[in-house]
C-alpha cells in the first residue's frame, strides 16, 4: 500500500479566492457574496495574463475563472495553472458551456465547472466543496479530500 | 503544257514554288489554304476552294479564297457538296464548265451569291482514296478554263496529295505528342495540391490540347447530370473513334477533378456553418452574460429592501431571470439539462471518499490518475463511483480497518478502481460473501458485468482485503471475456 499523499496542514479549510472575470458587475457581486460567505477574496482581476499573475502571486486555495476573457479562454489559463500551481483548485465560470467544453475544462485540470447564475448560491458551494488536489503533484486529476482530514490522520497515513 | 511562249515559264516556275510551298513542314490546315491559294495564282482564277470529304460522302470541310469576309458571311452556310459540287464526288475526274449555272446538276446558286460562270475541278487523291477536291470558278479575263489548266491542276493535286499526306503525319504526331503532354499535365494537375477548382480549370483547358478540340466546357444534362461538352468549330472535322475514347478517358478525368471540387466546395460550406455557428455563439454568450450581470445586480440590491413581501416579489423575478437562462442555455446548447455545478472525476471520488470518512472514522488515502479523458457520456463513471460507495461501506461494516487506500486509474481502454484496507480481510468462502457481506460484492459485480468489465475480492499477504473493479471505455458491452467474478479466493 502506497503511503497518501495527503498533506493535512495544507488541506486546511480552503477560503482563499482569486477571482478571474472581465464583467465589472459580476465581478463586483460575486466579490460581495463570497466575503459574505466568509471566503477571502485575495484578488478581482479581468484578463488571462493578470488572472495568471494574481494566482501566481497570491497562491490562493481556489481560483474561479470566467470561461471566455478579454485576452483568452479560462480554460487555457486553467491548463496553465495545473501546470504551474497544481495546489490550486480551479473552477471554472462558464456563461454557457457545451457537454465537450465541460470536459475539456476538467481534463484541464478543473475541480468543477459551474454554470454562471444570477444566485452566486451554486458558485459558492463549488468553492467551499471543493476538494483539494495533491500538493507537489503536477497534472489534471489529483485531489483528495478537503474537509475530513484532520491531524491525527497523519499517524494512521504513514503506516 | 504545249505553250513555250514565256507565259509558260511563267506557269511552270508557279507550279513549281506551288509545290515547295505545299510540301513544307506545315499542318494539314496551312498545307490546305497553301493549295487553294497556289491554284488560284496558278490558273488565274477569281475564286478557288477546296472541299474536303467528310465519312459521310459530302464535304466535311469547305476552304475559299476570293470571297471577301462579308460576302461569305450573307452567304451563311458552307457548301456540303451537292450540286456542281457533288459531280465531283460523285465521279472523281477532273471537271471543266463553260458555265456552271446552265450545267444539268446544277441547282442554282443560293441568294447573296456572287455570279460565277467558268469553273474547273480536280479530286485529290491520297493513297487511292479521293481526300477532297480542288475548285475553281470564274478564270481572270472572262474565258473558259483550258485543257492546259486542267493539266497544271492535275499536277498541282497529285502534289498537293503528297503534301496532305505528309501533313496528316505531321498533324498526327503532333497531336500525339501534345495529347501525351496534356495527358501528364492532366495526372499532375489532378495529383497536385492546388485548389481544385483550379485543378478543374487546367484539366479542362488541357482537354482541348488533348483532342484538338476548340471548346471543353461543364454543363449539365437534363437529369442534372454533368456532362463535358468538347466541341469543334463548323466546319472541322468530326471526333473520330480514337478520339472519342480518348475524349472518355478524359471525362472520367473530369469526373475525378469535378468530385475534388465538389468536396472542397462541401468543406467550404461546413467552414462557413461552422463561422456562423462561432458568430451565434458568441452573441449567446453575449447574451446570458448579460442577463446573468443584471441579475447579479438585482439580486445584489436585496440587501436594500427591508419589505418581506419585497423580498419574495424580487426572488420570484430572479427565479424567471435564473430560468431564463437556464433556457437559453439548454435551448441553444441542446443540454438535456444544466446542472449547477459539474465536478471533475477526481473531485467526485474525493467527496465520495469524504462522505465515508465518517463513517471510518478516519479518511483513506487517494490516488486519481486520470491521463486519459473519458469518453463524453460513458455511464462507467456513475458505476464507478457507486461501487467506491458500497466498497467504502462494506470496509466501515465488517472490516475493522484502520487505513484504506483508494486508487483510481483511467487508461485509454479501461478505468480501474482498487480499494485496498488493513482489516480482517475477505469472507472466508463464496457463501459468505453473497449471504452476509454480500450485498455490495453482489451490486459490484453487477455493475461489472453491465459494462463488460470484472469485480474480485482478494486477501492482502499483510492482511486485509483488496477490491479489484474494472470496466473497459467505450462501447461498453456485457458478457466481456474477462467474466464476472463476484470474489476470488485470497
Amino acid at each position: 500500500m502506497q503511503p497518501s499523499r495527503v498533506d493535512p496542514l495544507a488541506a486546511a479549510h480552503a477560503r482563499s479566492v482569486v477571482l478571474v472575470e472581465d464583467d465589472a458587475i459580476v465581478r463586483e457581486q460575486l466579490v460581495a457574496a463570497m466575503r459574505a460567505a466568509g471566503i477571502d477574496v485575495l484578488a478581482a482581476v479581468s484578463g488571462v495574463a493578470r488572472g495568471y499573475d494574481a494566482v501566481v502571486g497570491t497562491d490562493p486555495d481556489v481560483a474561479v475563472l470566467d470561461d471566455r476573457l478579454p485576452d483568452g479562454l479560462g480554460v487555457d489559463l486553467c491548463r496553465r495553472l495545473a501546470a504551474d500551481r497544481p495546489g490550486v483548485r480551479v473552477v471554472v465560470h462558464a456563461a454557457a458551456m457545451t457537454t465537450t467544453e465541460q470536459r475539456a475544462a476538467l481534463d484541464a485540470g478543473a475541480v468543477a465547472v459551474v454554470s454562471k447564475n444570477v444566485r452566486p448560491d451554486a458558485l459558492l458551494h463549488a468553492v467551499l466543496c471543493s476538494p483539494r488536489q495533491f500538493p507537489g503533484r503536477s497534472g489534471a486529476g489529483k485531489v483528495t479530500p478537503l474537509r475530513s482530514v484532520r491531524p491525527s490522520d497523519v499517524r494512521t497515513k504513514q503506516a | 503544257m504545249s505553250d513555250d511562249g514565256p507565259d509558260a515559264g511563267r506557269r511552270l516556275r508557279g507550279l513549281v514554288a506551288a509545290n515547295l510551298a505545299v510540301t513544307e513542314n506545315l499542318t494539314l490546315r496551312e498545307v490546305l489554304s497553301q493549295i487553294v491559294e497556289s491554284a488560284r495564282d496558278l490558273l488565274d482564277s477569281t475564286y478557288a476552294a477546296l472541299g474536303v470529304l467528310g465519312d459521310d460522302g459530302r464535304l466535311a470541310q469547305f476552304l475559299h479564297v476570293g470571297l471577301d469576309a462579308d460576302a461569305a458571311a450573307r452567304l451563311g452556310d458552307l457548301p456540303r457538296g451537292h450540286g456542281i459540287l457533288g459531280l465531283l464526288i460523285d465521279d472523281p475526274r477532273p471537271l471543266r464548265l463553260h458555265d456552271l449555272g446552265r450545267h444539268s446538276a446544277s441547282r442554282g446558286f443560293p441568294a447573296h451569291h456572287p455570279p460565277m460562270r467558268s469553273f474547273i475541278g480536280v479530286p485529290i487523291r491520297v493513297r487511292d482514296e479521293v481526300f477532297g477536291n480542288i475548285y475553281l470558278t470564274d478564270k481572270r479575263g472572262g474565258g473558259p478554263f483550258t485543257a492546259e489548266d486542267e493539266d497544271l491542276l492535275v499536277a498541282l493535286a497529285a502534289n498537293a496529295a503528297v503534301a496532305v499526306d505528309h501533313a496528316r503525319l505531321h498533324d498526327e504526331t503532333t497531336r500525339a505528342r501534345r495529347r501525351e503532354q496534356a495527358s501528364t499535365r492532366i495526372t499532375t494537375a489532378l495529383l497536385s495540391e492546388a485548389a481544385s477548382d483550379e485543378v478543374l480549370r487546367m484539366v479542362l483547358a488541357e482537354g482541348r490540347l488533348l483532342v484538338d478540340a476548340d471548346d471543353v466546357h461543364l454543363a449539365r444534362d437534363a437529369d442534372g447530370g454533368d456532362l463535358v461538352v468538347v466541341r469543334r468549330h463548323p466546319g472541322r472535322p468530326a471526333f473520330d473513334a480514337h478520339e472519342q475514347e480518348t475524349i472518355d478517358r478524359f471525362s472520367e478525368q473530369v469526373a475525378l477533378a469535378v468530385g475534388r471540387a465538389r468536396a472542397r466546395d462541401d468543406r467550404e460550406r461546413v467552414r462557413l456553418v461552422a463561422e456562423h455557428h462561432r458568430i451565434a455563439r458568441d452573441m449567446h454568450d453575449h447574451v446570458i452574460g448579460r442577463l446573468v450581470g443584471s441579475g447579479m445586480a438585482v439580486h445584489g440590491l436585496g440587501r436594500y429592501i427591508t419589505d418581506p413581501d419585497g423580498h419574495r416579489r424580487l426572488a420570484a423575478h430572479l427565479d424567471d431571470l435564473d430560468a431564463a437562462v437556464r433556457d437559453l442555455r439548454t435551448l441553444i446548447y441542446g443540454l438535456d439539462e444544466d446542472p449547477a455545478v459539474v465536478w471533475s472525476l477526481p473531485a467526485r471520488v474525493a467527496q465520495v471518499v469524504e462522505e465515508a470518512a465518517a463513517h471510518l472514522g478516519f479518511t483513506p488515502g487517494v490516488t486519481v490518475d486520470v491521463t486519459v479523458a473519458l469518453p463524453v457520456g460513458s455511464t462507467v463513471p456513475e458505476h464507478l463511483l457507486g461501487v467506491l460507495r458500497e466498497a467504502l461501506a462494506n470496509v466501515a461494516r465488517h472490516a475493522c480497518a484502520r487505513s484504506v487506500e483508494v486508487t483510481v486509474t483511467c487508461r485509454a481502454d479501461r478505468v480501474d478502481l482498487t480499494v485496498a484496507d488493513d482489516g480482517t480481510g475477505p469472507p472466508q468462502h463464496r457463501r459468505a460473501a453473497t449471504t452476509s457481506g454480500g450485498h455490495g460484492l453482489t451490486n459490484m459485480a453487477d455493475r461489472a458485468a453491465a459494462l463488460g468489465g470484472a469485480s474480485s475480492l482478494c486477501r492482502n499477504v499483510s492482511g486485509g482485503a483488496t477490491l479489484h473493479w474494472t470496466a473497459p471505455l467505450g462501447g461498453a458491452v456485457a458478457g466481456a471475456e474477462e467474466g464476472t467474478a463476484d470474489g476470488g479466493p485470497g
